[in-house]
């Protein structure tokens, strides 16, 4: 009996202390948060894709009067973050013992860090005691063999290479007979730039990845992107398959939209960031962390 | 989603050339879909709302000369205003003056394009019956001094870098200096790529400019990138002297608004654009070109030609 009564007062209570948002306050809210994300470099789908979801959420959600503000902060942060947590990936160094060796293509658009990065993962791999083979499967671009040959060189580890003008998918394949043979780890095949628009290279990546027989085609994404990042993920996955993905050059003061986009476009783990040129700048991704950056006031 | 980029401002456009009449909801939906273009088009926010806000103006208070349509009038202030944050008029790629050889540096984020874009503006002078050279002054990024020597012995023309030497700042003026000795009348000096907050790096560039002294530096921007052309275009403005955008990778989806963020936050206009790795992929471009582009039509001249 008295608990009826309880109840009834803390109803009471609630009711003036809280009270549900309704449709003036959350759009107010939302368009204020959709203009911040589209400068934190959300695609625009993406972020309208997300102002929908907010809206639903959002709309007569319970918020305490005197905490208005904070409360639909905490609600839109809740939303970010199930959107990103499912794309924290398992760490690197557990995957690759399921396969010997486990063999890593790194693919993606002209000049975003494929190169740099198939480096600074190897690093990572070395200090982990593993033992990771390089392929200098961009047998195209100037430059490209004596790049990777250099990094190697730095980090400590062996490069396969056939020249320019070779058949990367033969450079590839020679690298994990290798890799088969001595008894290296992982392989991580550097692949030439590329623009989604040409077939003729999108086919090539394919047999690459076939040749390989690849369990895990890495998509490495610049966070300078902006709307590009939408055709980027959407069309390598489409033509080529992408698992994982690399944001680079996190370092140069973004906000991380990117990331969004690819939670929404692509959805796919998020092994690491890219923040900056030495081989350990590469960090694992937090989803809070770049939840943090993009509400941030600008 | 290509097929919503295609839309994008020749949407907002056709809509308007299909209402029956210009009111009060026309112009609100006109510039509602022209600002979402633009912003799919990676054209910075605050621009945006500039922009949008010029062109309600102009819709709301101007009226149209005669024997031009509102809907007519609408689309050519938006092309106009476009054009203006371009530079308007289209611009004449430098050449050496009075005998003195033009010195160019080129700067930008990494991976942007630059040292392909060397190449590529040696091979534009070259095919002009100009004697340029290309100076390696990347120290920076492994492979940077083989990449550019790969690309100058492709076109065959003369090249200055030292893989051991660790001072760009020594490599640009002394490859300056040789190639000039040697005969060269266009002296082109590669950069490492960089950002804003490589505090170093950014004070390296401005080292280099001075010995350089370059009578043009080029911004090398790639189309693809989104928001963060503004602030990045700035650092680089404070920092050299930058003279003229050359935006890369126009073959891919992406529509180069940066490019057009960039232009507005340097005054600096578009002199190149590159749409593939080819050292040919090249061409001189115009601010009214590139607002066809972005605007997704190349009709605009029939109708920018009635003013
Ligand atoms: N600041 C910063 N620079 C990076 C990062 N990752 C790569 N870079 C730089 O970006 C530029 C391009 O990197 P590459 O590794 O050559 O890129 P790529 O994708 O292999 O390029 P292509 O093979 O030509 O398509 C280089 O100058 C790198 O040093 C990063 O996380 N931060
Ligand atoms: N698709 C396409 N690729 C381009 C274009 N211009 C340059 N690239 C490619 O973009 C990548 C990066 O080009 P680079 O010339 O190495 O860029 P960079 O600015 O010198 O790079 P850093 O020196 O590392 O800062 C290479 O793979 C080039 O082949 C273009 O117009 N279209
Ligand atoms: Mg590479
Ligand atoms: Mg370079």
């Amino acid at each position: 009996m008295f608990g009826k009564l309880r109840e009834a007062l803390s109803g009471l209570r609630e009711s003036l202390t809280t009270k549900e948002l309704g449709e003036g306050e959350v759009s107010e809210a939302l368009e204020d948060l959709k203009w911040r994300l589209i400068e934190g470099e959300v695609a625009i789908d993406a972020a309208e894709g997300l102002e929908a979801a907010l809206r639903d959420a959002l709309l007569g959600a319970k918020v305490r009067r005197s905490h208005q503000e904070e409360d639909v902060e905490a609600r839109i942060r809740e939303v970010l973050l199930s959107w990103l947590r499912p794309l924290e990936a398992a760490p690197l160094e557990n995957v690759v013992q399921s396969k010997r060796p486990y063999v890593m293509v790194f693919l993606g658009v002209n000049g975003g860090g494929k190169t740099t990065t198939v480096a600074k993962v190897a690093h990572s791999l070395k200090g982990s005691g593993l033992r990771p083979l390089l392929a200098a499967a961009d047998t195209f671009r100037a430059g490209a063999i004596e790049q990777l040959s250099l990094h190697a060189q730095r980090v400590g580890v062996e490069v396969v290479s056939q020249g320019y003008g070779a058949d990367p998918a033969a450079v590839a394949r020679d690298a994990v007979e290798r890799a088969m043979s001595r008894h290296y780890d992982v392989v991580l095949i550097d692949t030439a730039g590329r623009m989604y628009t040409k077939s003729r290279l999108m086919d090539e990546l394919r047999k690459i990845v076939e040749v390989a027989g690849a369990h895990e085609r890495v998509m490495i994404v610049d966070a300078l992107t902006g709307n590009d990042s939408v055709s980027q993920a959407k069309e390598f996955d489409r033509e080529v398959g992408v698992d994982s993905v690399i944001v680079t050059k996190a370092d140069a003061d973004v906000r991380g939209g990117v990331i969004l986009t690819l939670a929404y476009e692509l959805r796919r783990p998020i092994r690491y960031l890219g923040m900056g040129q030495d081989y350990g700048d590469l960090v694992p991704f937090r989803a809070d962390e770049v939840v943090d950056s993009l509400l941030r006031p600008a | 989603m290509l097929e919503s980029l295609r839309e994008g401002l020749r949407g907002a456009v056709d809509k308007l050339l299909g209402r029956s009449l210009v009111d009060e909801k026309a112009i609100r939906d006109f510039v509602r879909d022209v600002q979402r273009a633009l912003l799919q088009a990676d054209v910075n926010v605050k621009l945006v709302l500039e922009l949008s806000k010029r062109l309600e103006d102009a819709l709301r208070n101007e009226r149209p000369p005669p024997g031009i349509s509102m809907k007519e009038h609408a689309i050519y202030v938006l092309y106009n205003e476009i054009v203006k944050i371009l530079g308007g008029e289209d611009v004449k790629p430098p050449t050496p003056q009075g005998g003195r050889p033009l010195r160019i540096m080129l700067v930008g984020l990494q991976g942007s394009g630059k040292t392909t874009t060397a190449a590529k503006l040696a091979l534009y002078y070259r095919d002009r019956k100009f004697r340029p050279g290309l100076v390696a002054a990347d120290t920076y990024r492994p492979g940077a001094y083989d990449q550019l020597r790969q690309l100058a012995e492709r076109i065959g023309v003369p090249f200055y870098g030292d893989p051991r030497e660790r001072d760009a700042i020594k490599l640009a003026r002394d490859g300056s200096e040789r190639l000039v000795a040697e005969g060269a009348d266009v002296i082109i000096v590669d950069t490492a790529g960089r950002h804003k907050n490589e505090a170093e790096l950014m004070e390296e560039m401005r080292e280099i400019e001075r010995v350089v002294s370059p009578d043009m530096t080029f911004l090398v921007v790639d189309a693809t990138i989104g928001q963060q052309a503004e602030r990045q275009a700035r650092a680089f403005a404070e920092t050299t002297k930058v003279g003229g955008l050359i935006v890369t990778k126009l073959d891919s989806s992406a529509k180069g608004g940066g490019a057009l963020t960039t232009a507005a936050v340097t005054g600096a206009k578009v002199y190149f654009t590159a749409s593939g790795e080819a050292l040919e992929d090249f061409e001189e471009y115009s601010p009214k070109r590139f607002a066809e582009r972005l605007l997704g039509m190349g009709d605009l001249e029939t109708l920018v030609e009635k003013f």
